[in-house]
């Protein structure tokens, strides 16, 4: 096992790493802000919009993220529209995310007993005001742990932008593979970073969950 | 002589087929405890639900200082009330709930609070100064920064009643507030209620409690199958039921 | 979009590869997957703590990657699969990572007291998992294990990567020829959306079954 082939590479696997870490955030914070005003487009009374919301999420639930990617990457200049590799991959990623997100956002604002609505309604509350300051608060003990794992998925998911041409993590893995013939060493040492940004994604996972728990 | 604050006018309510309140009419004058009885299923929790909107009824007029909450007049015709209308109505007639409805996520303290800092939108420091001052008045001013899930049932109660008065409320609505609560913590609500009626607090209560209709209330309501079958003064009617269905209703209440 | 037509044989012959590999990869997984769970149970930690971590490897290393270690690493250690092999294998390992954690939890899900009560009516420990706690741990873990497939599926055009001409391999190389790419991804998506589609059906299907015939997932009796 030749190690040498990592270290000696290091410069460009911490940059590379620092692109995967770029590329899951972007796509962590973009994809929980379009999915809560889905969530709650999903239960108004505007039948034609909760429609279009429904199909979205189960669109986006049923294709791969990769068909997305490529749909971002390679389908658009078609209609005119040319995005670099990685506002693509963030794209197409971002796209995939939000359908569970927002299931998941919707599933926690449902979970809240309809006594709470009454409450609100009791004390001259208007809607807007008693789910920001009460609905919203109460359903982020059940909306955090599936979102905050499907967030972690989402450092997974950078990897798909290696096959739009990214060199984050695993593309610079691929290429140097091909430069060196070292194919071992190499995907060792990349599983093993994924593996340390995982943990760190399900630390701040037990911290924000944490946060949000009544002591 | 008192006055009318709240006058109930042929109401009735259906949800598709099933009709649950069949024409009721009754007066509630200020400073008065209105107690309403009933088997379940009379309609009890519907009417007084009604009384502040959550439930619009069906047909009929409901009139609060003599103007009518259900609907107002537009271009000589009637049309109804929206929510947010009712909003406004609902912060001077408020309620407190058979499951206290507190909000999980805040203090006792922060419970009370809440409406009047961001409903009413009343100064932080004269609300906090306020909510103290109720929840010493409830007796709890030692559990203001505890969340309700450490409260007993009576505590949290007593902390939805606090939060009902901070709103400065012109009536005080309770639907069986002590229905859930256990036997040893319900005398420690109906003690507060009974301080709020002799302070002068209109309120309308829907209860089981017979005592404390017997003791407090000026005026008792019997419903029955959606109709009011006996009305007037609790000593009388409690004492001396004129209707069958009063007479067995009573009569399981004791046992 | 005649390019589509032609090239409409490749797509089905690609569509065939990708099923029999996923309900390949299905079956071995779950099977290997849920035998770990309950075994893991039985002797404790010693089978227990390796599976927790080689689940936490599995499901925490990109599926990319993985595919590319057997792919590419494996061939190097003596273990050449070919490109549908090695996706086998990844998928399969990836599987039984997820499956172990899922029938995992449900067997955690099962209320102690149940337990109780079986040996106090002298069950014996066989006995006691085949009649009492593998109907409690289907009820659980169904609906996450339909859930888990749907979602699965995807992962499958991953393949592509590492030359198994599976639908976005097929794809990939009919957007060379056509003037209209948008189109043909997208009808490769609805390609893995309408076998993902079945599995979400049939997710919902079952979870709605069960629902109805045992009650909620985590209501009923012991409340």
């Amino acid at each position: 096992m030749n190690w040498s082939i990592v270290t000696d590479n290091a410069g460009m696997f911490v940059q590379a790493t620092g692109l995967t870490i770029a590329i899951s955030l972007a796509t962590i914070v973009l994809s929980v802000v379009i999915a809560f005003p889905l969530a709650i487009m999903r239960d108004l009374p505007i039948a034609p919009l909760r429609a279009a919301v429904a199909t979205y999420s189960w669109m986006t639930r049923a294709v791969p993220a990769l068909t997305l990617l490529f749909l971002a990457y390679y389908g658009l200049p078609q209609f005119g529209i040319f995005l670099d590799p990685v506002p693509a991959a963030i794209a197409g990623l971002t796209v995939s995310a939000a359908g569970y997100n927002m299931e998941y956002i919707r599933a926690g604002i449902l979970s809240v007993p309809a006594t709470q609505y009454e409450a609100c309604k009791a004390l001259g509350m208007p809607l807007v005001m008693a789910l920001r300051r009460v609905i919203i608060p109460q359903a982020m003990r059940t909306i955090l742990p599936p979102l905050t794992s499907n967030l972690t998925l989402l450092v997974k998911g950078s990897s798909l932008a290696s096959l739009v041409a990214v060199s984050e993590l695993t593309g610079q893995g691929m290429a140097l593979i091909s430069f060196t013939y070292q194919p071992v060493p190499i995907l060792i040492a990349i599983a093993i970073i994924y593996l340390i940004l995982n943990t760190v994604v399900v630390a701040i996972q037990a911290m924000v969950e944490r946060r949000f728990s009544i002591p | 002589m008192a006055l009318p604050i709240l006058q109930i006018r042929d109401v009735t309510k259906s949800y598709n087929t099933l009709q649950v309140l069949k024409g009721i009419s009754f007066d509630v004058l200020e400073g008065t405890v209105l107690g309403i009885i009933g088997a379940s299923g009379s309609g009890k929790s519907t009417l007084l639900r009604c009384l502040n909107m959550l439930v619009p009824p069906t047909e009929g007029d409901i009139l609060y200082q003599g103007q009518s909450v259900v609907s107002r007049r537009v271009d000589g015709r009637d049309v109804k009330k929206s929510e947010r209308e009712l909003l406004l109505y609902r912060t001077q007639v408020s309620m407190v709930f058979q499951s206290f409805n507190l909000f999980p996520h805040m203090t006792a303290l922060e419970n009370i609070m809440e409406a009047p800092v961001h409903v009413l939108r009343r100064p932080r420091a004269e609300v906090r100064e306020e909510a103290l001052a109720l929840l010493d008045k409830v007796r709890l001013s030692h559990r203001r920064d505890q969340y309700p899930h450490r409260l007993s049932g009576g505590e949290q109660q007593r902390v939805a009643i606090a939060r009902a008065l901070c709103m400065r409320p012109r009536v005080l609505l309770f639907d069986e507030v002590t229905s859930a609560l256990d036997p040893e913590l319900k005398g420690e609500v109906l003690t507060v209620m009974r301080d709020l009626a002799a302070e002068g607090m209109t309120m309308v209560s829907v209860s089981h409690e017979m005592g404390f209709i017997r003791n407090v209330a000026d005026e008792v309501v019997f419903m029955e199958h959606g109709v009011i079958a006996e009305k007037g003064n609790p000593k009388e009617v409690l004492g001396d039921p004129q209707t069958p269905g009063l007479q067995s209703f009573l009569k399981s209440v004791r046992d | 979009m005649d390019v589509l037509f032609q090239q409409w044989p490749r797509f089905m012959s690609a569509l065939w590869l990708t099923v029999w590999m996923f309900t390949l990869v299905t079956i071995v997984s779950t099977l290997i997957g849920a035998a770990l769970a309950i075994l893991a149970e039985r002797f404790g930690p010693v089978l227990g703590v390796p599976l927790r971590i080689y689940a936490w490897i599995f499901r925490g290393v990109p599926e990319l990657v993985v595919l590319l270690i057997c792919y590419l690493a494996l061939p190097y250690l003596g273990l050449d699969l070919g490109s549908v092999g090695s996706a086998i294998l990844a998928f399969t390992l990836i599987g039984i990572a997820f499956q172990s954690e899922i029938f995992r939890a449900g067997l955690a899900s099962v209320d102690a007291r149940m337990i109780e009560a079986s040996r106090g009516l002298g069950m014996g420990w066989w006995l006691m998992t085949r009649r009492v706690i593998v109907p409690q741990v289907l009820r659980v873990s169904v609906p996450s294990w339909a859930t888990f497939l749907a979602g699965n599926v995807k992962a499958f055009a991953l393949a592509s990567a590492v030359a198994v001409t599976e639908i976005m391999t097929v794809t990939r190389q009919t957007m060379a020829i056509s003037k209209d790419p948008f189109t043909l991804i997208l009808f490769a998506g609805f390609l893995y959306g309408a076998i993902a589609s079945v599995l979400m059906v049939l997710e919902i299907v079952i979870s709605r079954y069960l629902t109805h015939r045992y009650g909620p997932a985590n209501g009923g009796g012991a409340a």
